[in-house]
């Protein structure tokens, strides 16, 4: 385990990962601050993954989620607007904070809490390595096609509000991501007839299609900008609360703690992501400090305190379904476990033996990407909320030439084009009908790693498969899982709901 | 009828034909259409009446199980969600934490369909102009024509991005990462591909002349 650490820091500590994390850092800052979200651009971080050493793909890809986040606080506090579904709690005291003059305090608090809370998640993730590396051991090929298909039905099931949508979009994912040609029966599968098709669907122009034309769309039919004026008068004099907010958070250590530890549980159920985390750490903090009560919702610092905390320390929270047990904690996540695909590594038990230390390299990324970002992020603040007034106009050409560059990538057919206009439509309807797409991606991405052990499992077990106490036992725990899953997301829905209608929050960009 | 009956049944008739009705039946036609066709794809071409049963594949050696799985698993659901369609209407696009929708715009309708008809315009002309002109004018082109048209960008402005994407084109994707750009549609057209031959050789030449060392 120490030989595996050193390792994974003396690669990571080396020249590629290093300029990697600076040509991101600006990148992921002024992305999460963005309506449309920083996933068009880690979809298009894919798109170079093949051609990376997984040493610089994959710290890239966590640097990049951990950065993002870092940002997202910052129009949810300055505008009153969330960047993501992550930050919405924190505008409820971090808005009413900008509006008496005390953004620079709101943004302060944020990072000193950001920052603790995202070490606290990645504690907590090198904590349980050696617990999943024993847990591990015990599988063989039955459990693991299982831990596959949960991987792709858990995401669906916990879809909340859709959940029949959310399993047929699994069932659609898991059909369509067996196009081609099958290495296990050796013949070409439903290509149509397309010889492009002979190989099956190529993961990154699938992806970019789905994810990112509708969330472009989405940038330029509703043609979202902030007025600039409103801009420069929350930031006039932010600079001087700064100190102050810091020093107040150090004040929290507890909230601190308590909230990091939430975001940091809830990050290791899969499928749940950064929202209930957020909700359930601000109830808390609510009913448990003294005061809070009353003060919460007029500008109270405790109250983004505790939901940033808690969001930084899912970074490290989520990673363990996503790399040990091929289920995806949130569908970044999804994005991160497609990246471990393309750049040849298989999730699960050789992320603790073969590749132990990428495991713990990605431990590292997080409380780096911490480290280093928030002090950025504190010192240009202002200049990053500036990238919220750009036109949708000027930013959808630029976003979308360097889109198409990527998904040519691919395989460098025009077949690519084609497939992602193909996926950018499917995309379009499902996200106007809420449909989730996560699951499709991460059918597509399991599919044949569900396969191969399916093959394996039947033929050396046949029907004793399902009476394996290791299947059994797996199933018990992920329904169980599931079950308390839902139950968190009804509670974080019914408190968001209450503090919606309390405090007048709007709609948050997906 | 009653008025309230005639009220319901016109309030019915318009729910049907709503663009947000009509939208999921295509898509769930769509996931249907696909499932059948992974289904009977399985089957031998030379099948007799019974070749769609279960047993009747020309995948061999497993290579039907989990497509077979993943259709089957999927059609109670699909049928599920279609009875909740008719029943209750279009989903709602609230209460989800994984996908959420389009956002809300109070803009007149007119302007939402005219952003709508330009993005899907724009981007369907810059695919079909990669397909045809390929990357190295249709990128730099989309950029500037879309600057300045929506954008109200001047046009030396426009410059910079195109000469940006040029760089990352040539630059880093053709002599960093080796990347092939295929032949183009238009460079087999008589006049533009002899232009275009002509054009690379200049560009070749300078490039061995000055860049290569």
């Amino acid at each position: 385990m120490w030989e595996a650490a050193i390792s994974a820091a003396q690669h990571l500590f080396s020249p590629g990962p290093l300029i990697a994390f600076a040509i991101i850092t600006p990148i992921a800052l002024f992305n999460g601050v963005m309506i449309a979200g920083g996933v068009p651009v880690f979809i298009l971080l894919l798109s170079f993954a093949s051609q990376l050493d997984p040493f610089i793909a994959l710290p890239a890809a966590v640097f990049y989620a951990a950065a993002n986040d870092a940002t997202e606080p910052i129009p949810s506090i300055l505008i009153g607007v969330p960047g993501s579904r992550g930050s919405q709690a924190t505008i409820i005291d971090g808005y009413p904070m900008s509006r008496q003059g005390r953004a620079g305090e709101a943004l302060g608090a944020v990072y000193v809490s950001s920052l603790i809370g995202g070490i606290i998640g990645a504690a907590m993730l090198m904590g349980v390595l050696p617990v999943a590396r024993e847990v591990l051991k015990l599988f063989g090929a039955a459990e693991f096609f299982l831990l596959s298909l949960l991987g792709i039905a858990t995401v669906a099931l916990l879809s909340s509000g859709a959940m029949v949508k959310g399993l047929l979009t699994a069932a659609f994912g898991l059909a369509i991501a067996l196009i081609g040609f099958s290495p296990i029966g050796g013949v070409v599968r439903a290509n149509m007839g397309i010889g492009y098709l002979w190989d099956g669907l190529p993961l990154v122009p699938m992806l970019l299609g789905l994810f990112a034309i509708p969330e472009l769309a989405n940038l330029v039919v509703s043609n979202t900008t902030i007025a600039t004026e409103r801009l420069d008068e929350v930031l006039s004099g932010s600079g001087e609360g700064v100190k102050k907010g810091m020093k107040e958070a150090t004040r929290h250590k507890w909230l601190i703690t308590r909230s990091s530890l939430i975001g940091a549980f809830v990050g290791m159920m899969p499928g749940l992501g950064a929202v209930p985390a957020h909700w359930i750490a601000y109830a808390q903090a609510r009913q448990t400090e003294p005061g809070a009560m009353e003060s919460f919702g007029t500008g109270d610092i405790r109250g983004v305190i505790a939901p940033e905390a808690s969001n930084n320390a899912i970074d490290g929270g989520v990673l363990v379904p996503t790399l040990f047990f091929s289920i995806p904690g949130s569908p970044n996540m999804a994005l991160i476990l497609a990246m471990l695909i393309l750049v040849g590594i298989q999730p699960g038990p050789p992320m603790l033996n073969q590749h132990l230390d990428l495991s713990i390299a990605l431990v590292w990324t997080i409380v780096l990407a911490n480290i280093i970002v928030v002090p950025i992020v504190l010192r240009f603040a202002p200049l990053i909320a500036r990238v919220t007034v750009i036109p949708p106009n000027i930013l959808f050409p630029l976003v979308m030439a360097i889109i198409v560059i990527g998904v040519y990538q691919s395989s460098q057919s025009v077949g690519d084009l084609w497939l992602f206009a193909a996926a950018g439509v499917l995309g379009l309807f499902m996200k106007a009908y809420a449909w989730p797409r996560p699951p499709i991606v991460i059918a597509i991405v399991l599919a044949n790693e569900a396969e191969k052990w399916l093959w394996i499992a039947t033929n050396t077990y046949g029907w004793e498969m399902f009476l394996r106490w290791q299947f059994n036992a797996i199933l018990a725990f992920v329904v169980l899982g599931a079950f308390v899953g839902i139950r968190a997301q009804r509670n974080a829905s019914r408190i968001k709901a209450a503090e919606a209608a309390e405090h007048q929050i709007g709609e948050a960009a997906p | 009828m009653t008025t309230s009956n005639a009220n319901g049944a016109t309030a019915s008739r318009s729910r049907f034909t709503s663009i947000e009705f009509i939208g999921e039946v295509i898509l769930l036609i769509a996931v249907a259409a696909f499932f059948v066709y992974m289904y009977l794809d399985s089957v031998p071409p030379d099948a007799d009446a019974l070749g769609w049963l279960p047993w009747r594949l020309e995948w061999d050696n497993g290579g039907w199980l989990l497509p077979r799985i993943a259709v089957l698993f999927g059609t109670p659901f699909w049928f599920w969600r279609a009875y909740l369609l008719f029943k209750a209407g279009a989903s709602s696009t609230t209460g989800q934490i994984m996908d959420t929708g389009f956002l809300e715009t109070d803009d007149d309708p007119m302007m939402v369909l005219r952003r709508w008809v330009q993005l899907i315009g724009t981007t369907g002309a810059l695919l079909i102009g990669l397909w045809v002109f390929g990357f190295h004018i249709a990128v730099p082109a989309y950029t500037i024509l879309y600057l300045i048209i929506f954008g109200k960008v001047k046009w030396y402005w426009t410059l910079i991005p195109a000469v940006f994407f040029e760089i990352i084109i040539i630059g880093i994707y053709g002599y960093i990462l080796l990347s092939e750009w295929g032949t183009p549609v238009a460079r087999d057209w008589p006049v533009i591909g002899s232009i275009w031959d002509a054009a690379i050789n200049v560009w070749h030449n300078f490039y061995e002349a000055n860049l290569e060392s």
